[in-house]
């Protein structure tokens, strides 16, 4: 039973990745009708996803609480979170709404800026503690991190403007061509996986590798 | 104990506190620092300069508490300059939970429900959840995938709404976030419908932008609050960015010196020991 369903599941992907492939490259009408309407499905089935996501959020951490597993206060907190903004956002209609955005802009804005904002300062800690010049590669990296800091921001054209200049040159020559490389390789991959899913050889989509 | 000791081994402490300082000052008293412009910012604001009367923009907003500091002021001040120009169709889409959040605050921060009218010159379609489905969906038939606004409002009952079908009829595309769904734009708009895309986005982010941006494929990178600060700086409405600079700067010497530092340091001691 298991082995028909995989290849029910397998046929269904196949089908749809071709109709979707096809429909890039041919104009006709009611394949581009039918991928529409499997694109639209896809977007619904995302929408899904999200409620599905809170359900086994709260499944997890009822579980955590009642079970006093390590840290279950913790859960305690997301679930009264999950549940107060839900019902703000339900009640008042919208989560543009004035109570909705109090909450947000007064609890949630200003806690993830913070913690996006405490990069800034393990990055100092960082540049104190280990970027040092130990090989011939590190003082490299140093010394092009220095150029394009200095390019980044105004202090560098203030102190002389062939600092950002340098700071250019090592992001144009070194850094996107670096950078285009990774992509290329990336979308490589992308594609062999791509066709691994469609003819049925990769597995994990389909709920395992076994 | 001495004070070279106290340092010594509360190190960590001192780096904080004086980057606190360094940060704290220039905000405060700001320096006044001159905003270079870079060319990608340029052609962002070239670009939207030069857009007609009919022509659309799309706006794709992935902002989060997170990335607030950074994006949100780009996506001001694009929204600003849109405003700005007659006769310009405004469509937003949100591809974060938190989206709708920040660009309804946009919205009035630029005052746009009283400069423009509702439905003819801008439409806020809300949260489409499904990454990179949602965007395919947008690009390849928007009333197909969506049939009410951000307010609930009937797609079709918005005059804008009526000569925008799909990618096709978008001008332009430029999306603000920190995640993936600006490539998706990029793989869904540009490559398929070949409509002009830009992003604004974090610092992190830039690095892959850059390699599309060389290659032509993307017409424009704002890059994080510098990015941000020129282009307030380009349509004459210095802001939050613009005064986030001089902290910016002063915290990359400051970093700069902290890595001296610690070379000196690592060098001397080095020397010590032999």
């Amino acid at each position: 039973m298991r082995t028909l369903w995989k290849y029910l599941t397998s046929a269904v992907l196949f089908i749809v990745a071709l109709i979707i492939l096809l429909d890039f490259a041919f104009e006709v009408p009611l394949l581009q009708r039918t991928a529409t309407d499997l694109n639209n499905w896809a977007v619904v089935i995302g929408a899904c996803a999200l409620g599905l996501g809170a359900y086994s959020l709260i499944v997890r951490h009822s579980r955590m609480i009642m079970r006093r597993t390590e840290l279950w206060p913790y859960s305690i907190v997301l679930l009264v979170t999950m549940f107060v903004f839900t019902a703000t956002g339900l009640i008042t209609g919208s989560i543009t709404s004035p109570e909705y955005q109090w909450i947000y802009t007064s609890i949630i804005q200003p806690i993830s800026s913070t913690l996006y904002g405490m990069n800034a300062f393990f990055l100092a800690a960082a540049s104190y503690r280990a970027f040092k010049a130990r090989s011939g590669e590190a003082a490299i990296l140093l010394i092009a991190a220095v150029f394009l800091m200095l390019k980044n921001a105004p202090i560098g054209m203030v102190i002389s403007p062939i600092l950002p200049a340098i700071g250019q040159q090592i992001w144009d020559l070194a850094g996107a061509t670096g950078m285009r490389g990774i992509l290329i390789g990336i979308g490589v991959g992308t594609l062999a996986l791509g066709l691994r899913v469609i003819i049925g050889q990769e597995k994990t989509p389909l709920g395992g590798a076994d | 104990m001495s004070l070279r000791e106290t340092i010594g081994r509360n190190y960590k402490q001192v780096i904080y506190i004086l980057l606190f300082i360094v940060i704290a000052i220039p905000l405060m008293n700001p320096i006044g620092l001159p905003v270079p412009i870079d060319k990608t910012t340029k052609d962002v604001y070239d670009r939207i300069e030069a857009l007609e009367p009919g022509d659309v923009a799309v706006l794709g907003c992935n902002i989060g508490a997170a990335i607030y500091a950074e994006v949100y002021p780009q996506y001001v001040s694009i929204i600003e300059h849109l405003l700005r120009k007659e006769g310009v169709k405004i469509l937003i889409v949100d591809h974060g939970t938190e989206g709708p959040i920040f660009t309804q605050k946009a919205l009035e921060e630029t005052k746009a429900y009283s400069r423009k009218t509702y439905g003819e010159d801008f439409v806020h379609l809300g949260y489409v959840a499904g990454l990179e489905a949602a965007i395919a969906g947008i690009c390849r038939d928007l009333h197909a995938l969506l049939k009410v606004d951000y307010e609930g409002n009937k797609l079709t009952d918005l005059p804008m709404m009526d000569d925008i079908k799909n990618a096709e009829d978008f001008t332009i595309v430029i999306d603000f976030t920190a995640s993936a769904d600006s490539q998706f734009w990029l793989n869904q708009a540009y490559a398929t419908y070949g409509t002009d895309i830009a992003f604004g986005l974090v610092a992190v982010k830039v690095p892959d932008a850059y390699a599309y941006y060389t290659a032509g494929q993307i017409f424009g990178i704002i890059e994080s609050l510098k990015g941000a600060a020129q282009y307030e700086v380009l349509i004459g409405k210095p802001g939050m960015a613009v005064k986030g600079m001089d902290a910016q700067s002063l915290a990359h010497l400051y970093y700069i010196g902290l890595i001296l530092l610690c070379n000196i340091v690592y060098f001397t001691q080095g020397r010590n020991k032999k």
